[in-house]
């Protein structure tokens, strides 16, 4: 294998199939990237079992087409140093690597390497990912799902739950319709989008939040306004331009959403979100640090949001809604209202309530509702 | 067949002697107490072989007239005690009679003793309860007893005897504890012709938990003090890293007496909660005065049981001594400088150059901004963190279970999962004063399978869930639904609180209601707590550290494991052999 290609594109490259390095490998073989040059393109592929990503990169000058798996971390931070425009690599007879930027060399080990060709179907350590071929379960819009990303994973659970996959995020198919849930058991995101193609059917699976970031933080980079998805057993698959990307299915239930949600409260209240950002932010400086609170008290057109902090003092923060119902009074937690409020789409967001004990309902944006449970004073 | 009759006195002694008399140690412990009945200032004790060989006690007593010494030695002979009213108010430390002729009948003593207004002293011999001879000798003013081979003509009693040493350890730890309660007498203790143990009579009581302690732990140890009634409660406490699994450091004293009463010691725990681990004891010397005819010592003839008429009295003021002690003692709080560190001089160091100090960041450049490779120069800090500067700094994480940050003087350690601990049950527990712990419903109940009778259980402590955040309410005959949990406890998984809550309920029949409200706390604390080895970004981690500068304490966490460790530069240079 030798081959010469651009310092920066192969930076590039390396980001992308970064997370899928191992960072503590039970086997060397998981901490590395299996390099694979072909005719005039690169393949780049890592896989820790719990997510795999394949990258392709075009226009490499491909001398001698061949494989190497080089250990992983090294090479993403050999790549960022070396100064020059371009960077050669090339396997010699001892199965190792020789990579030559400018005047710089390093040698890097091999776990596993061929001259040949077929890296996936030849080598006998490095966990393979299937090949994403044929027609996918489902393809929609790449913004459309970015959206879908960024406004459920925040309020996905931070500790595994006994029970529930709620460190995950519920991804699900239904007729011509995705659907995508965020949930820590204390508030809900859920948002549809429509899908643009596939096979179309129903699917369900709790996607592992690490694949969503990695696609979040490089898919808008990637050619084309399509994602494409396949459901394989225990692993979905996303497809976005050159870039492939695998997670693991999490097992477990998943909270019956449809449950949660309530239907349209009693009381409807209009507010503008940067001003609600505002107000709670203000409330939240004069709260202890967790279990925060803030109170939303609601009269005729106005919403006042009030904290206290023992010991350091108390605000009260009014502005302008839209609201004509009787006086309300609930409580929350001010850093759920201002992670939904940081994701609405829309600059007016609507709240649905019907009363202090209930679900709290915030509509954020086109079929992106966020549901959040008032917190409670039982005696 | 034998006929029934009266016991030979020298027999009724001995078996009188198994009560009082086991060992070296019980003679050396009742002719010292002897001895400061005599308002003795100065005793000197040397033995040989343990106290095994020899043993002698030296005082300089009132001493005891020619025609009192014969007597001293019988059975039920005392100066301490006349009228039966005289029993329910015990001031001195002997009364019983009995010691002396314990002692006389089990060895060969020899008492020579000399009061003041006497111009020469008096020797007298008893050898195994046969009084031997009563003649002149040449004495200091007071008292020296000679006890000599112990058990010699009981080979029985004789066998259960320890090694020397240890038998030495035995009667040395009689010493010492003797010497910690009596102020303004002297001690001296030899041990085969070396001296081992020494409290000058003008030694007050730190000099005294030195010599008995250790100088570097008596320096570190703060003083306790409580008062209810009549009852006064004084002492010094060591700190929670010098507990043990025994109780052997716990001092006890009532009215000057050395007791190792259990239910004293149950009080000692209770008060010792939080602060030292589950199961561990204290270094304690504690000193109960308790006016005399509210307590009775007459339980047990070797006096180390003792009952009060009014326990509760006694044990909650014991309870409080030490509770309020180690809330104010200086480990107990956020200062920085005082537990394990060999630091003397609490003058100041140089604070290290990579510590931005907060309050003179002002006319500073801080590391972040600094700019080539000069080094900022190091001001000069007080050995103490200063307030604005708790809580705040560079932190490094190690293996995500511990926080290394320079502090003044040296580094200080943190146990993130202690850390939150504390920080859980501190605020727990302010919500709770305010009326009750804030809940956060759950959008889905989470459902824990039961049997019928754990079901029971805990729906009736129902309401006293509800005071502290957590919302149970029955789901059919065996599922329990939990709908709501504390607020502040982001990290709690319910089903597993409950199963501790269950478990605490089951194992808390008989407590009261805010022992069992107490545990229940505990557990939610650590339940919501960040584990060792949890991933916990920068800003909360510093959160969590600002809110343990506002807890009131944030030295251990709530089962009682230090939450802080702080090495001074002195134990680093130590380690590194600069020193």
């Amino acid at each position: 294998m030798k081959f010469l290609i651009d310092r920066l594109a192969f930076r590039n490259a390396l980001q992308r199939v970064e997370m899928g390095i191992d960072r503590k490998p039970t086997n060397p073989v998981y901490g590395g990237i299996l390099i694979e040059a072909t005719n005039n393109s690169l393949q780049l592929m890592t896989n820790d079992l719990d997510m795999a990503v394949r990258y392709r990169v075009d226009f490499v000058q491909v001398d001698q087409p061949g494989w190497a798996v080089i250990p992983g971390r090294e090479l993403v931070d050999i790549i960022k140093d070396v100064e020059s425009d371009t960077v050669t690599l090339t396997l010699n007879d001892k199965g190792g690597v020789e990579l030559q930027a400018g005047e710089d060399v390093c040698d890097l080990v091999t776990f596993e390497s061929s001259a040949g060709r077929g890296a996936e179907e030849r080598s006998e350590s490095f966990p393979l990912v299937p090949a994403l071929e044929g027609d996918p379960d489902v393809a929609m819009d790449k913004g459309d799902f970015l959206v879908m990303v960024n406004s459920t994973r925040f309020a996905t659970s931070r500790v595994q739950d006994t029970r529930f996959a709620t460190e995950g995020v519920l991804f699900e198919l239904a007729d011509g319709q995705a659907t995508m849930v965020g949930t820590d058991g204390r508030r809900l995101a859920c948002i549809h989008r429509p899908t643009t193609g596939g096979k179309g059917g129903k699917s369900r699976a709790v996607l592992l939040p690490k694949v969503l970031d990695q696609i979040y933080r490089f898919g808008q980079d990637e050619e084309g306004d399509t994602i494409s998805i396949w459901f394989l057993g225990n692993l979905v698959g996303f497809r976005l331009g050159n870039l492939e990307s695998f997670g693991r299915v999490l097992t477990g239930e998943y909270p019956n959403y449809g449950n949660v949600i309530p239907a349209a409260g009693k009381h409807v209240v209009r507010a503008h979100r940067e001003s609600f950002t505002k107000k709670l932010r203000l409330a939240s400086h004069l709260t202890q640090d967790s279990a925060a609170v803030v109170r939303l008290a609601l009269s005729s057109n106005n919403m006042e949001v009030a904290s206290e902090h023992e010991g350091r003092g108390r605000a009260s923060a009014n502005f302008e809604v839209e609201y004509s119902g009787d006086g309300l009074k609930m409580a929350f937690n001010p850093a759920f209202l201002l992670e939904g409020l940081k994701s609405a789409h829309s600059e007016q967001i609507e709240l649905q309530i019907d009363d202090a004990s209930r679900p709290a309902k915030f509509l954020l944006g086109d079929d992106f509702s966020y549901v959040v449970m008032p917190l409670s004073s039982l005696v | 067949m034998s006929r029934i009759h009266k016991l030979d006195p020298v027999v009724i002694d001995q078996i009188a002697a198994g009560e009082v008399v086991e060992r070296p140690a019980s003679v050396v412990k009742e002719l010292v107490e002897n001895a400061l009945d005599a308002g003795a200032t100065l005793i000197e004790v040397s033995l040989l072989e343990g106290g095994i060989r020899r043993i002698e006690v030296r005082d300089n007593g009132c001493g005891m007239a020619a025609d009192e010494l014969p007597l001293a030695v019988t059975s039920h002979a005392t100066s301490k005690l006349s009228a039966p009213s005289d029993l329910e108010a015990i001031a001195s430390l002997g009364f019983r009679g009995e010691a002396l002729a314990s002692i006389a009948s089990v060895a060969r003593m020899t008492i020579v003793s000399r009061p003041e207004d006497a111009s020469f002293g008096m020797e007298y011999q008893v050898l195994y309860g046969r009084p031997g001879s009563l003649h002149e000798a040449s004495a200091s003013k007071g008292t020296r007893f000679v006890v000599e081979d112990l058990f010699a003509e009981l080979p029985a009693r004789r066998k259960f005897l320890k090694r020397p040493a240890t038998e030495a350890a035995h009667a040395q730890a009689w010493v010492e504890r003797l010497a910690l309660v009596h102020e303004g007498v002297g001690f001296r203790l030899e041990q085969d012709g070396k001296r081992c143990f020494e409290v000058l009579p003008e030694d007050d009581l730190g000099q005294r938990c030195a010599a008995v302690f250790g100088a570097g732990l008596a320096k570190n140890m703060v003083q306790i003090q409580a008062q209810a009634d009549s009852i006064t409660c004084t002492g010094h406490v060591g700190p929670p890293e010098s507990a043990r699994r025994d109780a052997r450091r716990v001092h006890l004293f009532l009215n000057g007496r050395w007791v190792r009463d259990a239910r004293l010691l149950r009080a000692v725990r209770e008060g010792v909660k939080e602060f030292v681990p589950i199961g561990h004891y204290p270094t304690l010397y504690l000193s109960l005065q308790v006016p005399p005819q509210r307590v009775d010592v007459n339980v047990h003839p070797q006096k180390t049981e003792v009952r009060f008429r009014d326990e509760r009295l006694v044990f909650g003021t014991v309870v409080r001594a030490l509770r309020q002690g180690l809330a104010a003692a200086p480990w107990a709080t956020r200062m920085v400088g005082t537990v394990g560190s060999t630091v003397q001089d609490r003058g100041s160091f140089p604070a290290p150059s990579w510590q931005r100090p907060q309050d003179l960041s002002a006319g500073l450049s801080s590391p972040s901004s600094r700019e080539g490779f000069f080094p900022v120069p190091a001001p000069h800090l007080p050995m103490e963190v200063a307030a604005e500067d708790r809580g705040k700094g560079e932190f490094l994480s190690v293996a995500n279970t511990f926080l290394f940050r320079a502090v003044a003087g040296g580094v200080e350690i943190i146990d993130q999962h202690a850390l939150h601990e504390r920080v859980n049950l501190e605020e727990l527990r302010r919500e709770l004063r305010q009326g009750q712990v804030v809940t956060q419903p759950l959008l889905v109940p989470a459902l824990v399978d039961l049997s019928r009778e754990e079901l029971d259980l805990l729906l009736q402590h129902q309401d006293k869930f509800r005071k502290l955040g957590v919302d149970i309410e029955a789901f059919g005959e065996t599922t329990l639904a939990i709908r709501g949990i504390p607020a502040r406890l982001q990290r709690l998984q319910p089903e597993k609180l409950v199963l501790d809550l269950l478990e605490i309920a089951q194992s808390h029949r008989q407590a009261t209601p805010d022992q069992i409200q107490e545990e229940m706390l505990f557990s939610m604390a650590c339940r919501g707590a960040v584990m060792a080895g949890d991933a916990v970004d920068a800003e909360a981690l510093e959160s969590l550290l600002r809110r343990g500068a506002d807890l009131p304490q944030d030295r251990t966490c709530a089962h009682g494991r230090p939450v802080r460790v702080f090495l001074s530069l002195e134990d680093l240079e130590r380690a590194f052999y600069r020193r």
